[in-house]
């Protein structure tokens, strides 16, 4: 089975394909009316592939499993920078999509991809994201260690950009970790989150 | 947003103020600093609202190990207990790392 990466997508036909241990919420029954979408989740794939649920609020997130014969379609983050073009009105006057569009000439020459309530909305047309929604960059990591100083310098101009405080999530396979916590070395280790969970490593661009 | 506030019996006091983690979304800060008083006093603001038992849960265990006489300042983003709990042990492992 071809693995997938966090962060992607997928589309299935029906809430019943969700495999859980607790009850299905309300909201998640109401969203499944009009977008049957989940998001890979960071974790093992052997059989079953680790899924979330998002709903319109944040704190509606739920947690299930899905088998890989009941994926209909897959959307990788970096696959949901091109709907960029499709939103339009006053949706493309929301911060974050203002935002989106403004780095797109920023981050030229890296790979990657929008996450989050803006890769949602972009996949599915639903009116997810809001005033205060984040821009999510997820960036697969550069073949080359990116200097600190390099590193420092993307990181102030997004901030430029989006006028407010922006980090990009540096992503290989399963594995990622925060650009802002390598440019700040505020100590020896950082953490990578992993398929088994978070780590404390002592360098991002090696494991 | 809520703000949640817990104290800790507390047994190892510091010395340096620490600083660890990052502003960004499934993470968390931690800032610790040396205090005057006998215990452990957090003062953690969140993003997800209602995981105050989650919170104290998480906690419970980290003190039992780990008594850091301090103050605690968390500033959180929707962190899962797992990357709350290795923060709070590379906060207490930067105590000793070289300046």
């Amino acid at each position: 089975m071809e693995r997938l990466e966090p962060h992607t997508l997928v589309k299935i036909s029906s809430v019943e394909q969700v495999d859980t241990d607790e009850e299905i919420p309300e909201w998640v029954s109401t969203i499944f009316k009009v977008a049957t979408y989940v998001i890979v989740r960071r974790g093992p794939q052997e059989g079953k592939i680790p899924v979330g649920i998002r709903g319109y609020e944040k704190y509606q997130r739920f947690a299930g499993w899905i088998a890989a014969k009941d994926i209909v379609k897959t959307i990788t983050p970096g696959e949901t920078v091109a709907y960029l073009n499709s939103v339009s009105g006053i949706r493309a006057k929301l911060p974050a999509f203002r935002v989106a569009n403004k780095v797109i000439p920023l981050l030229k020459g890296y790979e990657w991809g929008i996450g989050g309530s803006l890769q949602f909305e972009l996949a599915t047309g639903l009116p997810m994201v809001k005033q205060s929604s984040d821009l999510d960059i997820i960036m697969q990591r550069p073949q080359t260690k990116m200097e600190i100083s390099t590193a420092k310098e993307l990181l102030e101009s997004l901030k430029i950009i989006a006028g407010t405080h922006a980090d990009i999530q540096i992503v290989n396979g399963q594995n990622g970790f925060s650009l802002e916590e390598y440019v700040q070395q505020r100590s020896s280790k950082m953490m990578m989150k992993t398929e088994h969970g978070p780590q404390l490593v002592m360098d991002p661009w090696e494991i | 947003m809520e703000k949640l506030n817990f104290k800790f019996e507390a047994t190892q006091p510091i010395d340096k103020p620490v600083h660890v983690g990052v502003v960004a979304s499934g993470d968390l800060e931690v800032i610790m600093r040396p205090t005057e008083s006998k215990d452990a006093t957090l003062a953690i603001v969140t993003g997800s609202d209602g995981f105050g038992e989650v919170w104290n849960n998480v906690l419970t265990r980290f003190f039992a190990r780990y008594p850091l006489q301090a103050d605690f300042q968390i500033n959180d983003f929707g962190a899962t207990p797992g990357v709350v709990n290795l923060r709070l042990t590379q906060a207490m492992e930067a105590l000793n790392d070289e300046e």
